[in-house]
């Protein structure tokens, strides 16, 4: 029973892995294809990584591996959070699709402010 | 959490880490526990609301679902024979007072359905939310308060 | 049965492998080849935990969370370069 459970965890980790590396080809520009990296592997990671614990059974393994899950949670958004503002700092190169950019205008709105001079006026 | 709980969670980790129960491996991760205490004191984050315990196992609860559907939202997209996505990003005012809200809430935008948090604005008020596919944007604003916003504010705020 | 699934999923992870790689040597952008290699360091960690199970060795899964910290730390430097072009300010 729990050896059918690790080996459903172990494909179905695989395959959300497999379907990042999907999504990173087909998907048109930077941040759609973040979406795909960001929340496919750390999904397909935490199956694989659960499955070892189950076939293993043992206690170090079991804490490692959450361990390793936990951090996993907690660093793969910071990355992608990192490497979207990155990308847009460095030329928006938004896809054609795209419908809204609220963050383009908030920049533009922010780089104003910084170049006024009223700003050192009374300083 | 206080510090000295803090110390005895970290020792029984190193514990579960070493997989034998002894006590002197537990005065082991003790000292462990008091290094990284001693180094690591500046930027630990004091919080009171830690011990709503209850409230953190309802954002969890609600967070694994979102995950679940985010996961297979992807997977319809991805494979798809043709792709139907319309992107943009939309900004998102919250509602979270503190730093580690507004961190929580950040980083669970990013791994649930069709989200992710590009930037947060200086005054961190303001999170811009990149989209995959937008028909209204309010809609997509009204998930997130739904889904992760309040819990995070029941659990942390 | 374990055996054949640890088998099929590196089939998996080798294909996930090679299309991560297509991503890393073609992406128009810097961006997406740091995108591509985060991805691609995910993956690796992916292959060592089935070795890991495929050779019964735990020793492997430590490999995983101590290979984490550090593509995270790397993918961080890469994004902050990315930024400023310059790495210690």
């Amino acid at each position: 029973m729990s050896d059918a459970l690790a080996a459903i965890l172990l494909l179905g980790g695989s395959f959300f892995m497999l379907v990042a590396s999907i999504g990173l080809i087909r998907l048109p520009d930077v941040y759609c294809r973040m979406h795909a990296a960001t929340k496919a592997t750390t999904f397909g990671m935490g199956g694989i990584l659960l499955g070892a614990s189950l076939i293993f059974q043992s206690t170090t393994v079991t804490t490692q591996a959450l361990l390793a899950i936990f951090f996993l949670f907690l660093t793969a958004p910071v990355a992608a959070h990192l490497i979207s503002r990155a990308a847009y700092k460095r030329g928006p190169d938004l896809c054609d699709d795209t419908t809204h950019d609220a963050y383009g205008k908030y920049l533009e709105g922010r780089k104003a402010e910084e170049e006024s001079p009223q700003r050192y006026g009374d300083a | 959490m206080p510090l000295a709980t803090l110390a005895f969670t970290i020792a029984t980790i190193w514990i579960f880490l070493h997989g034998s129960a002894t006590p002197g491996h537990f005065f082991v991760g003790l000292i462990m526990a008091l290094l990284i205490i001693r180094f690591l004191k500046k930027s630990y984050y004091q919080d009171r609301a830690f011990f709503r315990i209850g409230s953190y196992f309802r954002y969890l609860r609600s967070f694994t679902w979102e995950l679940l559907i985010a996961n297979v939202q992807v997977l319809k997209i991805v494979l798809s024979p043709k792709l139907s996505i319309r992107p943009g990003i939309i900004p998102y005012k919250t509602v979270c007072k503190t730093p580690l809200g507004v961190t929580m809430l950040a980083n669970s935008i990013t791994l649930t359905p069709g989200t992710l948090s590009i930037d947060v604005s200086d005054d961190d008020e303001t999170i811009f939310v990149h989209t995959l596919d937008i028909d209204h944007p309010d809609e997509v604003a009204e998930g997130i308060r739904k889904g992760l916003e309040e819990p995070i504010v029941g659990a942390v705020e | 049965m374990i055996a054949l699934a640890v088998q099929i999923s590196l089939v998996m992870m080798g294909a996930s492998v090679l299309l991560a790689f297509i991503r890393l040597a073609k992406g128009p952008t810097t961006s997406d080849r740091v995108v591509a290699a985060d991805t691609l360091a995910t993956n690796v960690l992916g292959v060592i935990a089935l070795f890991a199970i495929q050779t019964h060795n735990k020793l492997f899964i430590i490999a995983v969370l101590a290979l984490a910290i550090l593509s995270f730390v790397g993918t961080t430097v890469y994004a902050k370069f990315l930024e400023r072009g310059k790495i210690i300010e």
